[in-house]
């Protein structure tokens, strides 16, 4: 995957959604190995070659050794990607910040089947760290210069990033579910609290915040900042909560824009419209 | 038992201390030695064409509901 292959990773209800070049080539290859998901290897042409939904060592390792028996390069027409859907392009003078998730503690034991891979995929849950990206526009960055939180960028930080994504694609807070949400900027010191809750009480999230913001020359240098308190509840595609409260901290930190990852599109984006509103 | 005395005490929600927040930023990030990230992802699916053009290569593929990269 190094050396003889070019390796890319994409989501197909998001590269498969967007409405310019990009998502015309990915919409040409998703689904071409009988499922949405899947290891694929296509040419330049999107032509599959080589398909597997198995994520065995094994079975991976297969599936590339015979692509590459089979592959020959074609002819590639350049594609015109000049013209991009502006929603998954990060906005010109914006910021980039990692976001990570982890449950910290009251997932119980682990089931009774030891070794094998029902105690390997109970283990990986139970330990996971969820990974987002916050996008941060361009006159909240300037806001954050002047030494303040822009509100717009408060509610994105607690609607869509204070969530448990350890699992798999959490749902995010609506309007209404924010029954407080506090948080302030002053010094260079990120301080506050947030009460999250659905109307029936079957998730929310109440936490305590702290954080650092620096600058230096006109740039942020520094964005760092803890969400750390109880969490309940589940969505639907996060299935497996612990039973009721559990700890869950949130952690954010300034990305480098020389990380190869650095463009990587936040999943909030292509979950819900109106992200970086 | 200490585990659960530390998950009881979390749950309380006092006020984040600098001493915490330093623990727990430094506890909630990835590893730093991931296996998976010593591959040279692209994250475009075209610029991966492109580099596959140049260097007559295969592209290898991860789809995903959700970005494979950098979600969940």
């Amino acid at each position: 995957m190094k050396t003889k292959f070019v390796s890319v990773g994409i989501a197909h209800n998001g590269a498969g959604r967007r409405k310019d070049a990009e998502g015309d080539f990915a919409r040409k290859m998703i689904g071409s190995g009988g499922t949405l998901q899947g290891l694929h290897v296509i040419n330049t042409a999107g032509e599959l070659i080589g398909y597997v939904y198995d994520f065995r060592p094994e079975s991976v390792r297969h599936m590339l050794q015979e692509a590459l028996k089979k592959f020959k390069p074609v002819e590639a027409a350049p594609i015109d990607f000049s013209r991009k859907d502006a929603r998954f392009v990060l906005p010109e003078g914006g910021a980039v910040v990692e976001v990570t998730a982890k449950i910290l503690g009251g997932t119980g034991e682990l089931g009774d089947k030891k070794d094998g891979i029902n105690e390997k995929m109970q283990r990986a849950w139970k330990n996971s760290i969820g990974r987002e990206r916050l996008w941060i526009r361009k006159d909240e960055v300037e806001a954050l210069l002047k030494g303040e939180l822009a509100p717009s960028l408060a509610k994105r930080i607690v609607r869509y990033h204070l969530v448990d994504n350890t699992r798999g694609t959490p749902p995010s807070w609506s309007e209404k579910d924010i029954k407080k949400l506090d948080l302030k900027l002053a010094a260079g010191r990120l301080t506050g609290s947030v009460h999250l809750a659905t109307p029936t009480g079957d998730r929310g999230f109440e936490a305590e915040l702290l954080g650092f913001v620096e600058s230096q020359q006109g740039k942020v240098t520094r964005f760092d900042l803890v969400a750390r308190g109880p969490f309940w509840g589940e969505g639907a595609h996060t299935p497996g909560a612990p039973e009721g409260k559990f700890p869950m901290g949130v952690a954010f930190k300034l990305a480098d824009p020389g990380d190869k990852l650095y463009k990587l599109i936040p999943d909030a984006v292509r979950c819900f419209p109106g992200y970086l509103d | 038992m200490r585990a659960w005395i530390g998950a009881a005490l979390l749950l309380l929600n006092d006020p984040l201390t600098d001493a915490e927040f330093k623990k727990l930023h430094q506890e909630l990030q990835p590893p730093k030695d991931e296996l998976w990230r010593s591959v040279p992802w692209k994250v475009s699916i075209l610029d991966a064409r492109d580099q596959a053009a140049k260097e007559g290569k295969p592209i290898f593929v991860w789809v995903a509901s959700g970005e494979p990269l950098g979600c969940g």
